[in-house]
């Protein structure tokens, strides 16, 4: 998987490289407007992360201009140009997703796997890890072949933590991951740990054993159980 | 500036001096026309007096006997010649004087001239009357006339008023429309027609040139809000991955781990702080668009629904009480944040065990939530930065000041009540 990463600020960029390169994705940054026109012409990307703010021009230019060759739905916008109007417009030119700075790591990273799903395993929706099938589609989780119950919260999370296997995921990345904007009015954890109680309970009756671990009250981190 | 508290229009203005105006000459004019008319009228009558005066002194000598002027005066009521007695003869003159008329039984004004002639070697006087058209009949006639001529000139300058005045002033009216349309986040600049009138064409030079300016400096007012924003969050986001990046640690200890977590939770905070700052700059720059038609009640609904679970954590019941779709003209984000503000509050600052109830209404949104036993103080609910034992910790102290603007910059009002013993209640009306 091949990700280009359009981002002016290098220590940011170095960032994302150092924790995608982690999940396998082959990186690529641009800093500058006219580097990023190049490699989108020359390279073919599985995604593409774009700021919009960038030296030498607009980002939306560089999305017009995928969209003119029908490869905007492989851009996520991350740009703290937070503005309304641009994030509407953003979608409006067929960019796939908008997450304004600063965002989480893991988010970020839940969103490239989605992405990369809608666009490359059209119809086979089924993230497999162990003996857990979750179809993301259809919102279903299997394990071991028997379907597992579980809330939309749950799901969620289980989701986003699927997306980010042997990492960890900090508890304030899954409390906005559950509830959005709401999040940030709250510096209660208590709807998370809630979540994160019952989903390692469900996945442990189920058969799925302890795949959740705590890390010291900071967050949490998906790990199969060596077999 | 204008003495009269109720705005009138210009043209109305106008009209209405231009009818006193003429209503005054007019009405002068008839008294005018009418003195002008009776001494021309006098005149004439009295020359005819004087002529008459020398036909009687030229019949004179040839009647026979003075017996004779009795029936002379019989047959004409108008002549009155008596010898003169003790009187001393009088110099010719002409006087006006009224008359009891025994035809028509009432006072008739006449002309009246008085000589002294000779007959027959002695003095006699000589009465010559000449009976006028009525006065009243004349004065009814003019004002009559003069009236006609009134309502002419009147419809005439009304019906040139609306539609000449009408087309001459169109310019001004369109310019007036366009600026009532103009919004300072619209796309294209404004573009005012030219006018053939001068003045107009003026009023659109300026006016165009004013708007203009105000669509640039608000322009980069945006642009500095963007690139604030930018500044500050780019930053937060290197610190923030970077951290993310440091929990990846294979050999993190739990004391670093709580280090780390401090600091996430305050560079989370410094976001939340930034975003609230920057959305109020732009809520102060009008950069929101406020003519959508946002239906509150979905709104409430799914923000009540996406809070449920703090609210159960906190060991709050949360009432909805909504009655109406309530339409509002507004903004659909803005709407949503003043909504999830409210609700928020409503929750962080609480008690356990305690209740939330949401009223929703055609004309107003009541958030009303138990708390703290003591009001917000008076004139500072929507401060900034309040710091008090009422703040509850970890908010930014920005959320009611968030409030207040996005009420104030979609015209809804926001109003605070305390009720005794602990009951805070906020309302959003919007009628």
């Amino acid at each position: 998987m091949k990700v280009l990463i359009v981002e002016d600020e290098a220590e940011l960029a170095a960032s994302l490289v150092s924790y995608l390169q982690g999940e396998q994705y082959r990186c690529e940054v641009a800093a500058t407007f006219a580097a990023a026109e190049e490699k989108m012409l020359l390279g073919d990307y599985d995604c593409i992360l774009l700021d919009l703010t960038l030296p030498g021009g607009d980002g939306l230019e560089l999305l017009r201009q995928l969209q003119a060759r029908h490869k905007a739905d492989g851009v996520i916008i991350t740009s703290s140009r937070n503005a309304l109007d641009d994030r509407i417009t953003g979608l409006q030119l067929g960019a796939d997703d908008y997450l304004p700075k600063p965002f989480h790591l893991s988010e970020l990273s839940a969103r490239i796997a989605a992405l990369v799903r809608r666009r490359h395993f059209n119809g086979s929706n089924v993230v497999l890890a162990g003996p857990l099938a979750v179809d993301l589609l259809a919102r279903t989780v299997r394990v071991a072949g028997q379907p597992l119950p579980l809330t939309r919260s749950e799901f969620d999370l289980l989701v986003l933590l699927l997306a980010n296997q042997r990492r960890v995921v900090m508890k304030s990345t899954i409390a906005e991951h559950l509830s959005g904007d709401l999040a940030e009015h709250f510096d209660s954890f208590e709807p998370v740990y809630t979540h994160v109680k019952n989903l390692k309970r469900k996945l442990a009756e189920a058969g799925a054993g302890d795949c959740i671990r705590t890390v010291y009250g900071l967050g949490y981190r998906f790990e199969l159980p060596a077999a | 500036m204008s003495s009269t508290p109720r705005p009138r229009k210009l043209l109305l203005r106008t009209l209405r001096a231009q009818l006193a105006y003429a209503g005054l000459v007019l009405v002068a004019g008839t008294f005018l026309f009418y003195y002008v008319l009776r001494q021309l009228y006098f005149t004439d009558v009295d020359d005819a007096l004087v002529l008459r005066r020398e036909e009687v002194m030229k019949k004179l000598p040839l009647v026979p006997a003075p017996a004779d002027l009795a029936l002379w005066m019989q047959l004409d009521r108008d002549l009155e010649i008596r010898p003169l007695g003790a009187e001393a003869p009088a110099p010719e003159r002409i006087i006006g004087e009224l008359r009891y008329d025994s035809l028509a039984h009432e006072l008739e004004p006449y002309r009246t001239l008085i000589t002294t002639v000779p007959y027959q070697g002695r003095p006699y006087r000589l009465v010559l009357r000449s009976s006028l058209v009525e006065d009243e009949d004349l004065l009814a006639a003019i004002g009559l006339a003069q009236a006609g001529l009134l309502v002419v000139l009147l419809g005439g300058l009304v019906l040139v008023q609306q539609r000449v005045a009408r087309r001459l002033w169109r310019p001004f009216y369109d310019t007036l429309a366009q600026l009532r349309r103009f919004r300072l986040d619209q796309r294209t600049p404004v573009a005012l027609a030219a006018s053939s009138v001068q003045e107009f064409g003026e009023l659109n030079e300026a006016l165009t040139e004013l708007l203009s300016k105000h669509r640039r400096i608000f322009l980069s007012q945006k642009e500095f809000t963007e690139n604030a924003a930018h500044e500050m969050q780019t930053p937060l986001a290197v610190q923030h991955t970077k951290l993310e990046l440091l929990a990846q640690s294979p050999d993190l200890t739990e004391a670093q781990a709580r280090h780390l977590d401090a600091l996430v939770a305050v560079t989370q905070r410094l976001a939340r702080l930034n975003r609230s700052l920057l959305l109020l700059a732009r809520l102060e720059n009008q950069q929101f668009a406020t003519d959508d038609t946002v239906t509150l009640r979905p709104v409430v609904e799914s923000i009540a629904a996406q809070l449920a679970e703090q609210a159960e954590a906190a060991g709050l019941t949360i009432e909805l009480a909504l009655t109406a779709p309530a339409p509002v003209r507004a903004n659909q984000t803005l709407m949503e944040i003043l909504v999830s503000n409210l609700l928020s509050n409503a929750i962080r600052h609480n008690v356990a065990g305690g209740t939330i109830r949401v009223q929703l209404t055609a004309t107003e949104l009541v958030v009303e939530n138990t708390g703290r036993p003591v009001a917000l103080p008076v004139g500072q609910e929507f401060a900034r930065f309040r710091k008090d034992a009422l703040s509850a910790p970890g908010g930014v102290g920005l959320g009611l000041a968030i409030e207040q603007q996005v009420c104030d910059s979609c015209g809804l009002e926001l109003a605070y009540t305390f009720e005794a013993p602990n009951r805070h209640r906020f309302m959003v009306r919007f009628s």
